[in-house]
């Protein structure tokens, strides 16, 4: 019998031990410890023409990602802070940095390919702080290509995030450096889905404007399918600013390839016309000095996306990186500030709620936090009632 | 005359002689009926069972189920009382349990009376479940599909999937489900025969204080003070079956002229599975089978694991606990751990029910439910061990028909506040449909009656303290109960007006459509059980109060 007492009062023990480990870790207990960035599984939708404000967000905390320069005159970004989550379908990603002058009204040639039918594009005269038509192409590119922005003419902010795909040896130890031929530090055979978002101009195309410069006019027929729609790449519709367009993007040890969009205006195409180039849809938020950016996409490759495009499943984990571009400063194409290759963990719990000093639990009680606090009320409530019971002699 | 006209019954019936329990005065409480409340919902569930079968058809479940809620006269009545008898039942027969789990009613001499209980309780849900499904709506298909999953995990489950949910065409799944039913309710009828012929012959088990807190607690035959059981329990009998009629009625009732009211206590079946719009309806099991469902997202563990952990291993348990506890102490805190795990029990059952209906489906991993499941189990255990360390005088002051008068208080403070929210629905009803020929007065009724009976009881609890103090002999307290009871004229007044307002109430009720105001008549039905439940509540304080 005392055994059996002893056996029983350590099992107590260790489940106790264990019980207030647990939850005092929170759900890091189940989730891959090694994993620096975890997205949870939550209830709801992703609000792109608001990004952030969807409530699930508030119990997810900010995982801060470091970013350097890759190249000389970039890294003008230190830090970009992250969250991650998905509701069983969709994958959710919510960015956001420091930006010194964030603008959103511009579309370089560089990166919009010149813009099609109706779209001019636009560049920031921060002189005179107007929006003025870029120049021709062949002269922003050899703006860019040279490494090179002048003091009148910026581009847009941008923000990326690669998802490698495998294909070397052991995981990357660098990233985003990519764009030219052999350009990235993905060895030979290595490969990665990039979510590249844009803040630029998304207009309605109910006031179209004549081709300003650079690009030949295109027939209506060929870039209605895709681009002339009531919904922007964001899949926001045209009301914006701010908001700007995710491209899909691939790239392996050798180039920089779209897509989807089957145009070839930004790289070359890889999946022409079979995929989806609206896969990936962003809004964007912004500050007076910052950008909020949330991006989402199907957990599961898109149909005819495969092998350029990441297949996201519930409790794997994935090599991924981030860069962000400011224009104002300079920053275009390679020129950027990039972070190493971190891991993120889809977790199949939902995120534990966060205590804020002060201001007490921020989001929702999670079912389990909910949960165990009923029990451990109907706990209390059943001994204060025997003990108030056994004190009047009752039971 | 009278005595010639029950001599001529009782030669034929036999019914002195049967082996029927006598009573003392102390166990006119609801506390030590709670059998008859499962037994009053059998009852109910057998009838309307009866009368649902007249209706079903196996090769069109789900259509036929609809034409009887649209279509036949008070069908949808009878369909939902019956879902919601079930559940009372269920219900009904768990607080039961955990009733006489807790007074430690499974000692000698009642242990196989509590085996068979336990069985009876796990039957019930079988045929719940079986019951449920029967409708074929989508959340029928999904049960029936997770049970699928369950049996296809066991042991021969390929073999056994077959026989419960047939060669997989619908007539035949709906064909054996509809033949399950009937034959576990027919056990269930057969197992609750032995079971309720056992409570007669150990007879009810008294007050522990009554015994010293000692096993065997028996009642002593051939104290005088025992009432007969006919007919102050069998007056008793009937106006708990009443209550439990009532409520029966009444809820459902309202549920189905509420709007927003949760999938799981919709009193009607929802979409059928070829719906279009049964994707956007959660997989969701019967309320009582919550538990279960959360447990199979506990990962990594199988469903055969699960079925072992959450289903086999309790229900094995409460089985043999007759056996594991065997000292013959009947206070609460002696043998702790047994007491300890049916609070655990519960409150574990409470848990991941909730769990189960706000997260359904969602699995997690043992970093997450091992703390929800430990955390209150370690507080009880630890809480437990300590109070048990306390000492315990063998005599108590208390007296239990207080305790006992206070629970029937609540119950019927509970019973003015669900008849209050009737009626203030029935009148926002009113006033929506702008038709005064609407007005059910029914509803008025219940509101008033909700009230009455609070009154009501509340005399009663002073008249039954009275009661107790001339049976006991013990040396009590006196208490001041006496002064609280009502003068007869006042009584009588209440009575009069409870017949009056009850034959109101059964002439103005038929007056609802059968086929679209049900509901108003099933809630004026309900209230009209109560209201006689009530005067027979009065008639037999009356008649037998010794105040």
């Amino acid at each position: 019998m005392k055994k059996w007492k002893a056996l029983l009062s350590t099992f107590l023990i260790l489940t106790f031990l264990f019980s207030l480990t647990a939850v005092t870790l929170g759900v890091g207990v189940a989730a891959d410890p090694s994993a620096s960035l975890i997205a949870y599984k939550v209830s709801g939708n992703v609000n792109l023409s608001n990004p952030g404000s969807e409530s699930f967000w508030s119990s997810i905390p900010w995982t801060s990602v470091p970013l350097s320069a890759n190249v000389p005159n970039g890294g003008h970004t230190p830090l970009i802070n992250v969250k991650a989550a998905w509701n069983g379908t969709n994958m959710f990603i919510l960015l956001s940095w420091n930006a010194t002058q964030p603008s959103n009204r511009m579309s370089s040639v560089f990166s919009l390919g010149g813009g099609p039918y109706g779209f001019p594009p636009l560049w920031l005269n921060s002189s005179s702080g107007q929006y003025v038509a870029a120049p021709p192409r062949d002269v922003e590119d050899s703006i860019v290509k040279s490494y090179y922005t002048n003091s009148t003419y910026y581009s847009q902010d941008r923000v990326a995030m690669m998802w490698y795909l495998g294909g070397q040896t052991g995981t990357p130890d660098d990233c985003m450096v990519v764009g030219q031929s052999n350009g990235g530090a993905l060895q030979y055979g290595g490969a990665a889905n990039i979510w590249d978002f844009m803040t630029g101009a998304t207009w309605n195309t109910t006031t179209p404007f004549l081709p300003q410069i650079g690009m030949n006019e295109i027939p209506l027929s060929s870039y209605y399918s895709w681009w002339n729609r009531n919904v922007s790449f964001t899949g926001v519709n045209y009301t914006a600013p701010p908001t700007g367009f995710a491209l899909n993007l691939y790239t392996n040890a050798s180039n920089l390839y779209e897509v989807g969009l089957g145009t070839g205006l930004f790289y070359d195409d890889v999946a022409t016309n079979t995929t989806d180039p609206y896969s990936v849809q962003a809004g964007a938020g912004m500050g007076t000095g910052s950008w909020t950016v949330e991006m989402t996409r199907s957990l599961q490759t898109p149909q005819g996306g495969s092998p350029y495009l990441v297949n996201i499943q519930p409790g794997s984990t994935y090599d991924v990186a981030f860069a962000v571009w400011q224009g104002y400063l300079g920053e275009n194409a390679f020129i950027k500030s990039i972070s190493t290759f971190q891991t993120i963990y889809l977790s199949t719990q939902a995120p534990p709620s966060i205590v804020i000093p002060g201001q007490g639990i921020a989001g929702p009680l999670t079912p389990y936090e909910l949960v165990t606090l009923i029990g451990l009320v109907l706990a209390l409530i059943v001994l204060i009632s025997l003990a108030v019971l056994t004190r009047r002699h009752e039971v | 005359m009278k005595e010639r006209f029950v001599g001529w019954w009782d030669d034929r019936l036999h019914l002195k002689d049967a082996p029927l329990a006598r009573v003392p005065d102390y166990m006119y409480s609801f506390n030590y009926w709670t059998g008859s409340f499962v037994a009053a919902a059998l009852v109910w569930q057998i009838v309307t069972g009866l009368f649902l079968i007249l209706y079903y058809v196996p090769s069109d479940p789900y259509n036929q189920t609809m034409a009887l809620i649209q279509q036949v006269p008070y069908g949808s009545l009878l369909l939902a009382t019956h879902l919601y008898g079930a559940y009372a039942m269920i219900f009904l027969a768990y607080v039961h349990m955990f009733r006489n789990y807790f007074v430690k009613a499974y000692k000698k001499p009642r242990e196989l009376q509590w085996m068979i209980g336990v069985l009876l309780l796990v039957i019930v849900q079988g045929a719940s479940f079986l019951g449920y499904a029967m409708t074929g709506d989508i959340l029928a298909t999904d049960a029936v599909d997770v049970g699928k999953g369950i049996m296809s995990n066991f042991p021969g489950g390929n073999l056994l999937e077959p026989l419960f949910f047939g060669n997989g065409t619908s007539l035949s799944l709906f064909t054996r489900l509809l033949g399950y039913h009937i034959i576990l309710v027919a056990l269930i009828g057969l197992l609750f025969g032995y079971h309720f012929y056992l409570a007669e012959m150990s007879g009810f088990m008294p007050s522990r204080k009554k015994v010293n807190f000692k096993a065997p607690a028996k009642l002593d035959e051939k104290d005088p003070s025992l009432n007969p059981w006919y007919p102050r329990n069998l007056l008793y009998m009937v106006e708990l079956s009443l209550f439990v009629f009532g409520f029966i009625l009444i809820i459902p009732s309202v549920l189905s002229i509420l709007h927003n009211v949760p999938l799981l206590f919709s009193p009607y079946p929802t979409v059928s599975p070829s719906s279009p719009l049964a994707t956007t309806i959660p997989a969701y099991p019967p309320w009582f089978f919550l538990f279960l469902y959360k447990v199979l997202d506990f990962q990594p563990l199988s469903p055969f694991v699960v079925a072992v952990i959450a289903a086999i291993i309790p229900v094995l348990y409460f089985l043999s606990v007759p056996i594991l506890d065997r000292g013959s102490d009947l206070h609460f805190l002696k043998g702790w751990v047994f007491q300890a795990i049916g609070v655990i029990a519960i409150i574990n059952f409470i848990q991941t029910s909730v769990w189960a209906a706000i997260a359904p489906g969602v699995p997690v991993g043992p970093g997450v439910y091992v703390p929800v499941i430990a955390e209150p189990a370690v507080l009880i255990f630890v809480g437990f061990y300590l109070l048990s360390r306390r000492s315990y005088p063998s005599v108590t002051h208390a007296s239990d028909s207080n305790r006992n008068t206070k629970f029937a208080f609540i119950a019927l403070v509970l019973t003015a506040a669900v008849l209050s929210v009737v009626a203030t629905l029935s009148i926002n009803n009113l006033f929506s449909t702008g038709s005064i020929a609407l007005l059910p007065p029914a509803l008025t009724g219940s509101l008033v009656t909700g009230v009455l009976g609070v009154v009501v009881i509340g005399y009663r609890d002073g008249g039954k303290r009275t009661a107790t103090l001339e049976v006991n002999t013990e040396k009590v307290a006196p208490v001041t109960g006496i002064s609280r009871r009502p003068k007869l004229g006042v009584i009588y007044g209440i009575f009069t007006f409870l017949i009056v307002l009850s034959a109101i109430l059964a002439v103005i009720m038929w007056s609802f459509n059968p086929i679209t105001q049900a509901a108003f008549f099933g809630i004026g039905l309900g209230t009209l059980l109560i209201l006689l439940a009530e005067m027979i509540a009065i008639y037999h304080y009356v008649s037998y109060s010794r105040g």
